[in-house]
């Protein structure tokens, strides 16, 4: 009888304990509060020639991920690259099987431990352009894993010559290198990419240039030239779709070589009728204090959404705390557009003064075309700088290099434009092509 | 109220809540899945309105994804080129389209009027009548029984296009001769990427209102499609061919297997 009492008492407790406990869970973890449909997937509308809408889906995934696989085997280091695979959408394959069961402590090597887990053999590496947290790369399923909160990495390390391949989270910057557990998880497409039976190796060594890791190439390598079918947005659309949800009304003046539109809620857009940049501003709508990098890249993404462009080769670039910047860039196959006059970037201010700013080109590449010259043979990257130090560049002053495209009008035809792949440096902050420095066009 | 009873109300109560807060936990684990399951949902009740707009479609829509390239094409006279081999038929070739024509010297008899492709299949490998024969493949959706058409296949895909075919001209049980256009020195232009699935294209055209009513859509197939001409190269993209018959007439619709958008 004692028994039978108590059992009601005892699963009145246990209900109770279940609701505070699953009430618990759910707060912990912000994303069931907010609207994961706008979080996760936006739907982007996007005008073609013939003047239709679509909407294609642009997951917040979509945009942070990685832009480059490197494989260490044989005591070197190779970029993997397919001029016909999408390298990064195989590998995707298999981390988007990932279950992230759980995450050990992070420990902050030293720079020679550093370095030399960046060179361990059969270790491949899917590096992000810039640090990231597991937040935006949803890919990774690790909801309930409180350990990766927060935490910030920008190389997704594999170790391949263990019983099973081992996971860890890199982070060039603090060299704090975390090891992830999973639960279950595909490798099949990364073991084929890494045997290089569909892809090209170019061998390359990671290694500090000042401040940064620097991916640094052995050889000559011959970078494929691209040409597109370039198209000019009007200003318009985007007085719609930027200012058009305040109710006030749109006036507009001419102002030297630019278009200014602006509102009476403190709304502006300036647009240069010569390279067809745009300089779009706003009072900030950041209200949180909550500054945190998972909190500015899904800021950044939201607000990148709001040019309702279509924005599949668009990626995230790079993070500036010090001026809340998050630059997105145009990758075609592992390489960026660093053109001037953001063609082909997206370059959003997220506060900080009290407005928010997004910089980007009305002009935006709609297809492909054949290219008048295939590829380029650039220089390994040591003769770059070294030809920059001989000019009189002190190296402290070299921020970054990296390969990416500029942009050429095409001979035959003003709507094609081509882009050229050269070496572009990190130079008085911002992107320069080298030979701009080297011919004295920058001071 | 005694205690007890209180205490059975709060129970039901705390019980209630936990499968609230348990659904709300799957919910929130899957949340990419039920935008999926929202997608289904909206594909659904669009193929319910199709059919409420009395318009008929293949019974297996395939919902399975497919990949493609952007590729190119130069707009050159390859075929004019390489005409000197088929120099015992006669020959006649448009600049305009890049047309070759050739009338066989001796006709050929069909073994089977209802399966031309068994006869044809042994002749188009015969390199002094056909050129570049063995990349084409018999197409019987576009065939008649005064023409059979063969479209060229590329990178595993059939060229859906007035360009990278055959049309064999078939009279009264012989082949005659046929014309021929040719997708040569093709490029690939960028990596491969993602299409939409044939019941997503098929969402996408009704979506357009590009299917009339009282209609039936006879097929729907994937292949590459002319999208635009630059610089004496024409770009072609894969593309989601539909054959809709409505009425007493036969409609052709595009669908951009990239993007989804209706292509003239």
């Amino acid at each position: 009888m004692k028994i039978k009492d108590n059992i009601l008492h005892f699963v009145l407790g246990a209900a109770v304990v279940l609701s505070v406990g699953l009430s618990a869970i759910l707060w912990v973890n912000p994303t069931y509060l907010q609207n994961n449909s706008k979080e996760t997937t936006s739907s982007v509308s996007k005008s073609n020639g013939s003047g239709d809408d679509q909407t294609t889906k642009t997951k917040l995934s979509d945009i942070y991920k990685p832009t480059s696989v490197i494989y260490n085997h044989g005591g070197h280091s190779y970029v993997q690259s397919s001029v016909k695979l999408d390298v990064i959408e195989k590998v995707r394959q298999d981390t988007r099987t990932w279950k992230v069961k759980d995450a050990g402590s992070t420990k902050k090597y030293s720079e020679k431990k550093y370095q030399s887990l960046l060179r361990r053999d059969q270790m491949a590496f899917l590096t992000f352009s810039d640090e990231i947290t597991s937040s935006e790369v949803t890919d990774l399923q690790q909801k309930t894993v409180q350990a990766l909160r927060g935490k910030k990495f920008n190389r997704v390390a594999i170790q391949f010559n263990k019983k099973k391949p081992q996971v860890y989270l890199l982070n060039d910057a603090d060299r704090h290198v975390t090891k992830i557990s999973l639960s279950q998880g595909t490798f099949t497409n990364l073991r084929k990419i890494v045997a290089a039976k569909e892809t090209k190796e170019t061998p390359i060594d990671i290694k500090k240039l000042n401040d940064q890791y620097v991916i640094f190439y052995l050889s000559s390598v011959n970078v494929r030239q691209y040409s597109y079918l370039a198209t000019k947005d009007s200003a318009s659309i985007f007085v719609t779709r930027l200012m058009g949800s305040s109710n006030s009304s749109v006036n507009s003046r001419r102002e030297d070589q630019q278009m200014i539109y602006y509102d009476n809620s403190g709304q502006r857009m300036a647009v240069s009728s010569k390279t067809g940049a745009v300089d779009y501003s706003s009072y900030s709508r950041d209200s949180t204090a909550n500054h945190s990098l998972s909190s500015e890249l899904k800021q950044g993404f939201s607000r990148l959404q709001d040019t309702d462009r279509q924005l599949d080769d668009v990626r995230y670039d790079e993070y500036n705390a010090n001026n809340r910047q998050v630059t997105y860039r145009t990758y075609i196959n592992t390489y960026p557009i660093l053109a001037d006059d953001n063609y082909g970037t997206y370059q959003l201010s997220l506060g900080g003064t009290g407005s928010e700013h997004i910089g980007f080109s009305l002009y935006f590449l709609q297809v492909p075309v054949p290219s008048s010259k295939e590829s380029v043979e650039l220089s390994p990257t040591q003769q770059v700088l070294d030809k920059l130090t001989q000019s009189g560049i002190s190296q402290k002053k070299i921020n970054g290099i990296r390969i990416g495209y500029q942009r050429a009008v095409n001979d035959t035809s003003k709507q094609v434009v081509d882009l050229v792949p050269t070496y572009f440096v990190l130079y008085n902050g911002s992107w320069t092509p080298y030979q701009d420095i080297l011919n004295g066009k920058v001071s | 109220m005694n205690f007890k009873r209180i205490e059975w109300i709060f129970l039901i109560a705390f019980i209630a809540l936990d499968i609230f807060l348990i659904g709300a936990y799957y919910n929130q684990s899957g949340v990419q899945t039920e935008n999926n399951s929202s997608n289904t949902q909206t594909a659904t009740s669009v193929l319910r309105s199709l059919k409420d707009d009395q318009i008929s479609y293949p019974k297996k829509l395939s919902n399975k994804p497919n990949a493609g390239f952007y590729i190119s094409s130069a707009d050159d006279d390859y075929l004019l080129s390489q005409s000197g081999q088929l120099a015992d038929n006669q020959t006649d070739y448009s600049k305009t389209d890049h047309k070759l024509t050739v009338t066989f010297d001796h006709k050929i008899k069909l073994n089977s009027l209802k399966n031309p492709q068994k006869t044809i299949n042994k002749i188009i490998k015969d390199k002094s009548r056909i050129l570049e024969g063995d990349e084409y493949r018999y197409d019987p959706r576009l065939s008649t029984d005064n023409e059979v058409v063969y479209t060229q296949m590329v990178y595993g895909k059939r060229v859906t296009s007035d360009q990278g075919c055959i049309r064999f001209v078939v009279a009264n049980g012989y082949v005659t001769g046929y014309s021929q256009t040719y997708l040569q020195d093709i490029q690939i232009l960028r990596e491969k990427k993602a299409t939409i699935s044939q019941k997503r294209a098929l969402i996408w055209l009704y979506q357009y209102n590009k299917l009339p009513a009282n209609s039936k859509v006879k097929w729907i197939e994937l292949g590459y499609s002319k999208l635009l001409s630059v610089n004496g190269s024409t770009v072609y993209i894969p593309a989601w061919s539909f054959l809709i018959n409505s009425g007493n007439s036969t409609l052709y619709r595009k669908i951009n297997a990239f993007n989804g958008a209706v292509m003239d």
